[in-house]
C-alpha cells in the first residue's frame, strides 16, 4: 500500500469536509434567507390562503341567498346546467367539447368574471353527487386546469326537488344527476365545490 | 517525525472549534434578519378582526345563512361615521390602544366603480394588513341586492 506515504492524507480530507461544510452552509443560508414568495409554505402563505378561504366562502354565501319567494343564484345555476364543462378563454366562458358555446345566464361566471378574473385567482368549479349506487360522481363545471398544492377548496350544498328540474328526465340525461329517491319529490343533493388558488 | 501521515491533536482541535464556529453562524445568522423583516402578522389579524366584526356584526343585515350581507343604510352611515368622527370611530372598533394606535382605512366596490371610500389616507413605507371581503348589500327598502368587495386596511 502506498497510503503511508502521504503524510497530509487527513489533512485533506478534514479541509474538503470543512469546505463541503461552508457551502452547503450557504445553500442553506441564501434559501432560508431569500427565498420568500407568496407560495412558499410561512406564515405569510397561510394568510394568503385564509384570505381565499373568506374570499371563496363569501363568494357562495352570496350566491346561496334566496330572496323571498325566489331561488338562490346557485341553485338557478344548477338547474341552468345542462352537463356543458366551461373553461375561460381570456374574455368568457367558453364549452370545452361541444362547439364553442359561450356561457351565459350564470351567477357563478358572472361573480368570477368580477372578483377573481381580475385578481389572478384561478378557479374550478366541480358539482359533485351521490348516484343510484350511493357513489360519489364529481362532474366539472368550470374548469380550467389542475390546482396547485396551496389551492384552497370551498363547498357549499344544493337541495334539488323533482319539480325544481322542470323536466326530471331530460335533465338526468344531460346532467347525469339521478333522482336519488322516485317515491319522493326530493331529486338529489348538489355540492358545489369551488377551488381557488394563485397562479 | 515519522512519516505515517497521522493527525496531530492540535490539529483536531483547531478543526474541531472552527466547525463549531462555522455551524453556529450559520445557524444564527439565518434568524439574525428576521425582526427587520416585514412583520405584518399582526396588522394583518387585525385587519381580519376588524373586517369580520364590521361585516358580520355591525353592519350586518342580520341574514342566518349569509353572514357576509350587509344592510345598505347601515353601511352609507359607516362611511359617513368615519370620515366624520374618525377618532371614534376607530376607537369603537378596538384601533387604539393605551399603547399601540393603528390607522384604518375602508374602500366598497362594485363591479364599475369606487362606491364609498373612508378613513386615513395609506402613508408610504408601512406595512399595511388587508383584508378582503366580499358582501352582499341589500337595500332595505326595496330588498333588491348588489354584489361589492370591502377592503379593509390597517396599519
Amino acid at each position: 500500500m502506498a497510503l503511508d506515504k502521504h503524510q497530509d492524507a487527513q489533512m485533506h480530507t478534514l479541509e474538503a469536509v470543512m469546505a463541503a461544510l461552508i457551502m452547503v452552509g450557504i445553500i442553506v443560508f441564501a434559501v432560508e434567507a431569500t427565498s420568500l414568495t407568496p407560495l412558499t409554505s410561512s406564515t405569510a402563505n397561510a394568510h394568503i390562503e385564509a384570505q381565499l378561504q373568506t374570499m371563496g366562502q363569501d363568494m357562495l354565501n352570496a350566491l346561496s341567498y334566496a330572496p323571498y319567494g325566489h331561488d338562490s343564484a346557485l341553485k338557478n345555476d344548477v338547474l341552468n346546467w345542462d352537463g356543458t364543462e366551461y373553461v375561460w378563454n381570456g374574455t368568457a366562458y367558453e364549452s370545452r367539447k361541444p362547439t364553442n358555446v359561450t356561457l351565459t345566464n350564470s351567477s357563478i361566471a358572472d361573480m368570477f368574471t368580477f372578483i377573481t378574473v381580475p385578481r389572478g385567482i384561478a378557479h374550478n368549479v366541480h358539482f359533485t353527487w351521490i348516484n343510484e349506487e350511493g357513489v360519489s360522481i364529481s362532474r366539472p363545471y368550470i374548469y380550467n386546469g389542475d390546482p396547485s398544492d396551496n389551492a384552497v377548496i370551498i363547498s357549499k350544498k344544493v337541495v334539488l326537488s323533482d319539480y325544481e328540474t322542470g323536466n326530471v328526465s331530460s335533465f338526468r340525461t344531460n346532467t347525469g344527476i339521478p333522482d336519488y329517491d322516485n317515491s319522493t319529490d326530493f331529486y338529489n343533493i348538489v355540492n358545489v365545490k369551488m377551488t381557488l388558488w394563485r397562479m | 517525525m515519522d512519516n505515517k501521515g497521522q493527525i496531530t491533536i492540535d490539529y483536531l482541535i483547531g478543526v474541531i472549534i472552527f466547525l463549531f464556529t462555522v455551524i453556529f453562524i450559520f445557524n444564527y445568522t439565518s434568524g439574525i434578519f428576521t425582526p427587520f423583516h416585514s412583520n405584518s402578522d399582526e396588522i394583518t389579524l387585525i385587519a381580519d378582526r376588524t373586517s369580520t366584526a364590521l361585516v358580520e356584526k355591525i353592519l350586518s343585515e342580520g341574514d342566518e345563512s349569509v353572514p357576509n350581507m350587509v344592510n345598505k343604510e347601515k353601511v352609507e352611515n359607516f362611511f359617513t361615521e368615519l370620515d366624520t368622527n374618525y377618532a371614534g370611530t376607530t376607537d369603537y372598533l378596538g384601533l387604539n390602544g393605551s399603547y399601540l394606535k393603528y390607522d384604518f382605512n375602508v374602500t366598497m366596490e362594485n363591479q364599475t366603480s369606487v362606491m364609498n371610500m373612508a378613513g386615513k389616507r395609506i402613508p408610504s413605507g408601512v406595512n399595511v394588513g388587508q383584508t378582503k371581503r366580499i358582501v352582499l348589500i341589500k337595500n332595505g327598502d326595496t330588498g333588491e341586492t348588489e354584489t361589492a368587495i370591502m377592503s379593509f386596511r390597517v396599519w
